[in-house]
Parts: C-alpha cells; sequence; structure tokens
C-alpha cells in the first residue's frame, strides 16, 4: 500500500480525533479531579465506550487473530473468560464508585493506602503499576510501528509509526485530561468496531460466500482449530494460566479500575458495563473470525502475529478497507496508551508527590501532573525503540504481575483483619515471582507464573494481616460507610 | 443484601469454573463458550438492574 495513503488516512483521522478533544474540553474546570476524573461526571454511553477503546489494544485484532491462527477456538474461550471478568464490576462497581465519591479518591493506589492507612503501600502499587505498564505501552507502540512499516512496505520507517502514536496520545491526553481522552477513545471504539465488522464481512463473504463457508472449509482442512486443545497451542495448563490472570484485569490494571470512579451516577456506571458487555461480545467474535479465516486462506504462516497483516494483503480485502483496519488497530493502540500514560501520571501526582510533599498546592500537583503526560509517553517510546526482549516479558508480565494488587483491593471491602504489611507484603513477594518465573521460564508443576502470583499474593496477605495489626477504626469506619450506602443504591 | 451478595458470588464461580473445565473434560467448546458469555451477561444485566441512582 502506497505510503501517501496511510499517512492521509492518519492527519485525517487525527484531525477529527483533535476537533472531538476540543469539543470535550469545553467543560473542563481546573483541578486534579477534571483533569483525571472529568469531576466523576461522564454520563454512560461516553464511560461505555471509553472503558472498550482502553480495555481493547492492538491485541484484539492483532494478538488474539493470531492466538485463533495458532491455536484455534481456546481463543474465544481464553477472551471470554476475560470479558466474564467483568462479573467482578457487577460487585466492586458501586464499592469503588462510592468510596471514590465520599473520600475524594483519584487514583485505585490512593484508594488502598488510604483504607489501609499507609503511604509506603500507596506508592509501591503505584511504582509496581508504573513497572509494568509502561512496558505495555510499548508494546503497543510497537504494534503501530510494525504495522505502518509493513503495511507500506518499508516506505513508513518502524520509527516514523511510533512517534505519530506518541505525538496523538500525548496531544488529546495533555490538551484535555480523562474529558478528551474519554471522548476521543469513543470515537475510536466507534472505528475499532465499525472497521473490524465490515473487514470481517468482507472476508467472510468475499472468500467463503459467507459464515457457513468458512465453517466448513475448516471442517475440512482444520477441524482440530475448532476443537480444545486444538492443535495443542491451547492445552488446558496454558489456558488456566492464560485465562485466570485476566479474569481479573477489570480490577488488577488501574486505568481500567480507575473508570470505575468516573461515571456520574450508579446508572451511567450501568450502562457502562452493560454497554462495555455488549462491545466485548462482538469485537470478541470478529477477532476469532479474523483469526479462523486467515488459517483457512493463508495456512503457512510462520507466526500467528503475521496473520492479520497477511490477510489485509489478500486481494480478497479492498485497499481502503486495509486502510480503514490500519486505523482501527492504530485507534485501539493509541486509546489504550492515553489512558495508561493519564492514569500513571496521576498516580505519580497523588501516590508518590503528594504523599512525598504533602503541602504541595493543588495547582502546582496538578503542573506536575501534566509535566508526566509526555514523560511518560516518551519513555514508553524509548522503550519501544529499543525492542528489548525485556519489554516483552514485562509487558506479557503484567497481567500475572497486576494481579497481585486484587487481594488488597478484595480486603478493603470484605476483611476488616487485612492489613498495610499483609498487602505490601504480597505486592512486593507476587510481583517479584511474577517476574522472575517470566523472564527465567520457571513453571513449577507446569503452572505459569499467573498462577503462582496469584497464590503467593492471596496466602501471603491473608497470613501477614493475621499476624500484624489492622488499622481496626478506619477499617470499620471505611466498610461500615460502604455497606450502608449500598444498602441504599440497592447494591449488592 | 448479605445473602444476595453470596448467592450471586456461588453461582458466579460456578458458571466461570465450568468456562475453564467443560470444554476441555466434557465436551462444543465454541457454542458453549459463547453460552456461557451469554448467560455472564444477562446474570450482570439482573444485578444492575436493581441499582438505584
Amino acid at each position: 500500500m502506497k505510503a501517501s495513503y496511510i499517512y492521509a488516512a492518519i492527519v485525517i483521522y487525527f484531525i477529527i480525533g483533535t476537533i472531538v478533544a476540543l469539543y470535550a474540553k469545553r467543560g473542563m474546570v481546573n483541578g486534579i479531579s477534571d483533569f483525571f476524573l472529568a469531576n466523576r461526571t461522564i454520563g454512560g454511553f461516553v464511560s461505555a465506550l471509553t472503558y472498550s477503546a482502553t480495555t481493547y489494544s492492538a491485541f484484539m485484532l492483532v494478538g488474539l487473530a493470531g492466538l485463533t491462527y495458532i491455536g484455534g477456538v481456546g481463543a474465544w474461550g481464553f477472551e471470554l473468560i476475560y470479558l466474564s471478568g467483568l462479573v467482578l464490576v457487577a460487585f466492586f462497581g458501586p464499592r469503588f464508585w462510592l468510596a471514590g465519591k465520599k473520600y475524594n479518591y483519584i487514583t485505585p493506589s490512593e484508594m488502598l493506602g488510604d483504607r489501609y492507612q499507609s503511604k509506603a503501600l500507596q506508592i509501591i502499587t503505584a511504582v509496581a503499576s508504573i513497572l509494568f505498564l509502561i512496558p505495555y505501552s510499548a508494546v503497543q507502540l510497537i504494534g503501530i510501528g510494525a504495522l505502518m512499516s509493513g503495511m507500506s512496505n518499508g516506505a513508513i520507517p518502524f520509527m516514523a509509526g511510533l512517534l505519530i502514536a506518541t505525538f496523538v496520545a500525548i496531544v488529546w491526553a495533555y490538551m484535555g485530561g480523562m474529558r478528551a481522552v474519554a471522548w476521543t477513545d469513543s470515537l475510536q471504539a466507534l472505528v475499532m468496531i465499525t472497521v473490524s465488522t465490515l473487514s470481517v464481512l468482507f472476508v467472510v463473504y468475499g472468500a467463503f460466500g459467507g459464515f457457513g463457508g468458512l465453517f466448513e472449509a475448516l471442517e475440512a482442512k482444520f477441524p482440530k482449530w475448532l476443537t480444545v486443545p486444538g492443535p495443542g497451542f491451547f492445552n488446558h495448563k496454558a489456558f488456566v494460566a492464560l485465562a485466570l490472570p485476566w479474569f481479573f484485569f477489570c480490577l488488577s490494571n488501574p486505568q481500567v479500575s480507575q473508570r470505575l470512579f468516573i461515571p456520574k451516577s450508579l446508572g451511567a456506571m450501568r450502562t457502562m458495563v452493560m454497554g462495555f458487555l455488549a462491545f466485548g461480545l462482538v469485537y470478541t467474535f470478529i477477532s476469532i473470525i479474523w483469526g479462523l479465516s486467515a488459517r483457512a486462506l493463508i495456512p503457512n504462516l510462520k507466526s500467528g502475529d503475521l496473520a492479520t497483516p497477511s490477510l489485509l494483503a489478500l486481494d480478497v480485502v479492498p485497499v481502503g478497507i486495509s486502510l480503514l483496519v490500519m486505523v482501527g488497530i492504530t485507534a485501539a493502540a493509541i486509546s489504550t496508551i492515553n489512558s495508561i500514560i493519564l492514569s500513571l501520571s496521576s498516580m505519580v501526582t497523588q501516590d508518590i508527590v503528594k504523599q512525598l510533599s504533602p503541602s504541595m498546592e493543588e495547582n502546582k500537583l496538578l503542573s506536575v501532573g501534566k509535566i508526566f503526560v509526555p514523560i511518560f509517553a516518551i519513555v514508553a517510546l524509548i522503550f519501544a525503540s529499543l525492542k528489548l526482549g525485556l519489554i516483552a516479558v514485562l509487558s506479557v508480565a503484567s497481567s500475572a504481575g497486576l494481579l497481585v494488587i486484587v487481594p488488597a483491593i478484595i480486603g478493603a471491602f470484605f476483611w476488616k483483619r487485612g492489613t498495610a504489611a499483609g498487602a505490601i507484603t504480597s505486592i512486593l513477594v507476587g510481583g517479584i515471582i511474577a517476574f522472575w518465573f517470566q523472564f527465567g521460564g520457571v513453571k513449577p508443576l507446569g503452572w505459569g507464573p499467573g498462577i503462582w502470583s496469584g497464590i503467593v499474593s492471596a496466602s501471603l496477605f491473608i497470613i501477614v494481616s493475621l499476624l500484624t495489626a489492622a488499622p481496626r477504626e478506619k477499617a470499620e469506619e471505611f466498610i461500615s460507610y460502604v455497606n450502608s450506602a449500598l444498602k441504599e443504591k440497592n447494591a449488592i | 443484601m448479605q445473602g444476595q451478595l453470596i448467592g450471586w458470588a456461588i453461582w458466579f464461580f460456578v458458571i466461570v469454573l465450568s468456562a475453564f473445565t467443560v470444554p476441555y473434560y466434557l465436551l462444543g467448546a465454541f457454542l458453549y463458550w459463547g453460552i456461557f458469555a451469554i448467560v455472564a451477561i444477562i446474570s450482570v444485566g439482573i444485578i444492575t438492574s436493581k441499582w438505584r441512582d
């Protein structure tokens, strides 16, 4: 594809997104809560779309399609178990929202620090999130660089794709904080779902005459891809080790759990949850069909990651549709990156700088937070440009690494005996195990790092909490307030 | 409220556990996971429909 087409599409996409960001910025007032949480005033529809765009990255149409290409329908089960993790929001969503509103929490780590009465816990949780999410952002950038370079046959240098994505993410996040991010995310979510649906219909009807034709072709040539464990990639242990950490994604990843603070009401949160579930079910189905189509049409690729670029290069996909898919994948990546850098900037502001300089005025804190938006984006860019193997390790380890925060979150709402020492120990030891097992390829009893980091962190949280003193007064006050407010809102 | 919380938690535990095991040991997989996701979505819909603003 001509590089000029790609550049033109990206410029149009950037202009439309910037107009949306400027529109969103109109409602801004000064202050940390407004910049990072849009003053908790986001409506249900926009909440649903920003939640979807933040959660679904370039992984879906590239990574998940690739997993389907090499492993078959096990990828469908893996991704739907992740989607079903949203049942946790039915329990924790109102709790986050009520506690956030009452105590004015900006970040999930701030909530943990206050609930367990520990600055150290707040800082450690924030640092752990930064360590795992910067590489995760870098991998998104690498995906965009590789996609643009691949689709233009090298006419667009890898580095140019990285720079374009970083620039767009910084401009939109810096321009209007959460308001601009939420509204541009909404635009990007609509682009993602529309172009991916269109492209899959083109492939399925163009190459197979319809869905029946696709499944007949698979049954005839690749029947194993319709079963589990199928061709072997999704053996049961691999399936559990992959899916279990992702089930807790909505609580473990701060850029996602922070979105539980932003809806303007519980009604808006309901729209957010149900909207995301509908979006996720459709987007997952599309990504799986995309991968299965690639398997039936181009069966001899060396790697699953090549499935999407190779499919887009086929004659069955018109050039215009290929271009739109590229914009859709770029949108998916950028909407995830700018949400992460905004979330991490809020953590530096609230969880680190404010804790170390409690007397700093709010406008100065906000300036620090804004400065960190481009800083985090540029750090991710540097990581991505180095293409270190370590980045991929940390990115893959992010789901297992961030899982270690979940026991402390559950304890915050349900266990008065939980302590800061228990939470800190579980996060530090669990995080080290996640990194060590991932980096060293260690698999005790054949189970991957996500299983062990979860077991170790949950066990340590309970054992160390029982051996140390809990902040009884705060625990009593916090849990009593949340429970009485839940009753008022008829939430369970 | 406490009883409802425990009841729903057990329900979700059972259906999620089934998603990890049934397609591998009893079954098919494509349809089972699709039905599982729809049941989970309907369950979340029932819980959230009771929330008051």
